[in-house]
């Protein structure tokens, strides 16, 4: 549950591949049947599993004590036969960098700080993140948000016992606080997430992302992931993640780009000047 | 093979950006290879990997699970086994492209392994070493491979002569002769017509041309088989034989030079020369007071073209109106549409929606509010003209259409295309590259740009007549328009 900071990414890197009308992966759709709970309505069942995937993990001890960290790996889009590398930082409080350089098309920067969310790709340029999409980007920036996951969410339902990815999987559904649902399967055998179905805000409207994570190793000392495939439509991204770091970022790593900071500085100028004008 | 399958294949790869040197006729001497001996250069176990692969990954990603209204289990059982007989590769990617044609949409086809990789520095003394010559591994459209001896090298380098053709009441006539290049020196002026080629008569092969394909797709591939034969090495010399405003013949001999701009490489997409051109100029109002309009030009959507644009949008913040050249622009990447059009719309939008099997995407537009380089600029309010061709295909039409659909420009010129089908490329065991269409794309008011294309707000073809006194028919049209709007407000 630690690599979710990439989730977010990952949906940055779909509207990278769409460029070209690239993107590609059939979701089966899994419409499971729709129960209406109640707040604070968390089954106990799921409880009980998710308690158990953050104990595969190391333990709420081991993941409480990560306060920073580095992971760098890299990016592929079969569809389109494009690949780069990735960098992702977060840092509690509330920052976050991610970084993606793929050949022939540029530096995609994404990122969290002073609480203003930003990104800044070759083709979209620099952008401040309008809330839905902030949205993301601060839960991703919360590396403790697993553990968290009582507090972080409104509904926790115990669905059934399925297949996710050929392997026997827990299905449990969420609805964080702000309402977005999202599918998690874990798995029956080793208590580890395989993935989950979500749906997020990107600059290309709502998208729905089917993502695999597998390969558990050891990185940096603590277990997770080194293989995530992120699905939309026809559309696959294969992360694969080779190092990690923990504990060690220099915040000045999440400092404003100069476009970033000069958007920001015209669009409070914009602001007041609209205050101004107003009656 | 159905004219009508070979035709669309065709449309998706020239939307690739590939060129199709082999619908070039041939007169004079030919090697025509399909007559040769053919060894067996592949396994069937090879030949099939291909094929399989190829048509699982069509039942899996196609946006239609109707397919078209295409059987595509029965175009499976009746091309496999041709598949499995094939010789070579060229024979291979033959029998794939048969499959691919039936669905009869744009952006499908077979791109050769050789095609996609860089670059090769070919000049006109090493030419034998063009991954392109081997009769094995010919480029795809080799179904009728004919090669002309005394012009091997025609079609098989990254240099040309500056001459752009259109095809006008019949005849190849030279629409635009690029600044500084060698036919400018040579004198070439627009609205000649090219008569010939080397020895090869344009007038023939384009009535060759017509056999196999509609009346009204002639503009596109006929200017496609002569562009593919003006190209060729660097420093490569190549003998044109052109008719001038009298109707004179003068042959001239030109030597090909690089042409401008960047060599861009992106995934499996071959490799694009890259180039974007802007100016201003000035022109008056009825009332005298002078108007200032900036022309960009640009011939691929490549991610280059994004920095360029936006520079070339900041150096024409203060022009009065715009005008955006698409002709002959073939398209590139799909979202850079969204990245050029926030520079044109002060409010946000959305060109339109990509339609996949299970999702959908809208290519949103946001306002620019600052530069690439952190500079506060405003997005451009006044008046854009879009100029289109029959040469106007694909990420061109996402962009032209949906800015059309929202009213913010006027199109000029004559009906693109109509290849807008978002795709993608996945590479096959053998190496080679399979174009597929995952999308469909339709603007804002719902309009289809796939077949229909971008229809003109104003239908103004080139005509060989205004060409000759140096008039550009569509882009004079659009001036007039830029005036008369801004005279309106």
């Amino acid at each position: 549950m630690k690599t979710r900071p990439f989730l977010k990414a990952a949906a940055i890197a779909l509207s990278i591949a769409t460029i070209s009308g690239i993107p590609a992966s059939p979701l089966a759709a899994t419409a499971s049947a729709s129960i209406t709970l109640g707040d604070e309505n968390h089954d106990a069942k799921a409880i009980k599993i998710i308690e158990a995937s953050i104990e595969a993990l190391g333990g709420t001890e081991k993941l409480e004590s990560i306060k920073s960290q580095k992971i760098t790996g890299t990016i592929s889009v079969p569809m389109a036969g494009i690949s780069g590398v990735v960098e992702a930082y977060t840092s509690m409080p509330g920052k976050f960098l991610f970084k993606i350089d793929i050949s022939g098309m540029g530096t995609t920067l994404q990122g969290l700080n002073e609480g203003i969310a930003w990104s800044s790709d070759p083709m979209g340029g620099p952008r401040i993140l309008p809330p839905e999409e902030a949205q993301d980007i601060i839960k991703e920036a919360d590396l403790h948000k697993a553990l968290n996951f009582r507090k972080n969410n409104k509904i926790i339902e115990y669905l059934e016992e399925t297949e996710f990815e050929g392997q026997a999987a827990h299905k449990i559904r969420m609805v964080d606080n702000n309402g977005t649902e999202s599918t998690e399967y874990y798995s029956v055998e080793t208590g580890l997430t395989l993935g989950s179905e979500n749906e997020m805000d990107s600059p290309m409207g709502k998208i729905t992302t089917t993502t695999v994570l597998k390969d558990y190793k050891e990185l940096g000392g603590y277990l997770q992931p080194t293989t995530m495939i992120q699905k939309m439509g026809p559309t696959e991204i294969l992360f694969t993640f080779d190092s990690a770091e923990y504990n060690k970022v220099d915040d000045s790593v999440f400092a404003f780009p100069p476009a970033i900071e000069a958007l920001i500085k015209a669009t409070k100028a914009k602001e007041e000047a609209k205050e101004e004008a107003a009656p | 093979m159905s004219k009508h399958i070979t035709k669309r294949t065709r449309l998706g790869l020239i939307a690739a950006g590939i060129t199709i040197m082999t619908l070039a006729g041939c007169t004079g001497s030919c090697k025509v290879e399909k007559e040769a001996t053919v060894q067996r250069t592949v396994s069937q176990t090879d030949a099939l990997a291909d094929f399989d692969t190829m048509w699982q990954i069509i039942y899996d990603t196609h946006f239609d699970p109707d397919f078209n209204g295409v059987d595509w289990q029965a175009v499976r059982e009746e091309l496999r086994p041709q598949a499995a007989n094939a010789q070579n590769r060229r024979e291979i990617r033959m029998v794939m492209n048969e499959a691919l044609g039936r669905l009869g949409q744009s952006h499908f086809g077979i791109i050769p392994q050789a095609s996609t990789e860089a670059p090769t520095k070919t000049t006109a003394h090493d030419n034998s070493t063009s991954p392109n010559t081997s009769s094995n591994d010919a480029p795809i459209s080799n179904t009728d491979a004919i090669i002309p001896d005394e012009s091997a090298s025609d079609g098989q380098g990254d240099a040309d002569t500056g001459i752009d053709v259109r095809i006008i009441d019949g005849q190849a006539v030279v629409s635009s002769v690029r600044n500084d290049s060698p036919a400018q020196h040579a004198g070439v002026q627009t609205g000649w017509i090219l008569a010939q080629v080397r020895s090869n008569v344009i007038q023939d092969q384009l009535e060759e041309l017509a056999e196999s394909i509609d009346e009204d797709e002639i503009e596109i591939y006929g200017v496609s088989m002569i562009t593919t034969q003006l190209m060729g090495p660097e420093n490569s010399t190549i003998d044109l034989t052109f008719l001038d405003g009298d109707d004179n013949e003068v042959e001239l001999e030109i030597t090909r030079e690089p042409m401008p701009g960047e060599f861009v490489k992106f995934g499996n997409l071959p490799p694009m020369s890259t180039h974007l051109d802007w100016s201003r100029f000035t022109t008056e109002s009825a009332s005298g007071n002078p108007i200032d309009i900036g022309v960009i030009k640009f011939n691929v959507w490549m991610m280059p073209i994004a920095s360029k644009f936006e520079k070339a949008m900041y150096e024409l913040r203060d022009v009065d109106g715009i005008i955006i050249d698409l002709r002959g622009n073939p398209g590139g990447i799909g979202a850079l549409s969204s990245a050029i059009s926030r520079f044109l719309m002060d409010e946000k939008g959305s060109l339109g929606t990509m339609k996949m099997r299970g999702a959908e995407l809208s290519f949103n537009v946001e306002p620019v509010v600052v530069t690439t380089w952190g500079e506060p600029i405003d997005p451009f309010v006044g008046p854009i003209a879009v100029l289109t061709d029959s040469g106007t295909a694909s990420t061109s039409e996402v962009f032209a259409g949906g800015l059309q659909s929202l009213g913010r420009i006027q199109v000029f010129g004559t009906r693109s295309a109509g290849m807008a089908l978002p795709a993608g490329m996945d590479k096959l065991p053998s190496g080679d590259v399979l174009l597929h269409a995952i999308a469909d794309f339709v603007t804002s008011t719902g309009y289809q740009l796939e077949h229909g294309g971008v229809v003109p707000d104003h239908q103004i073809p080139l005509t060989r007549e205004d060409l000759l006194k140096g008039i550009d028919s569509p882009k004079h049209a659009a001036t007039q328009w830029i005036v008369e709007s801004l005279a309106k407000e």
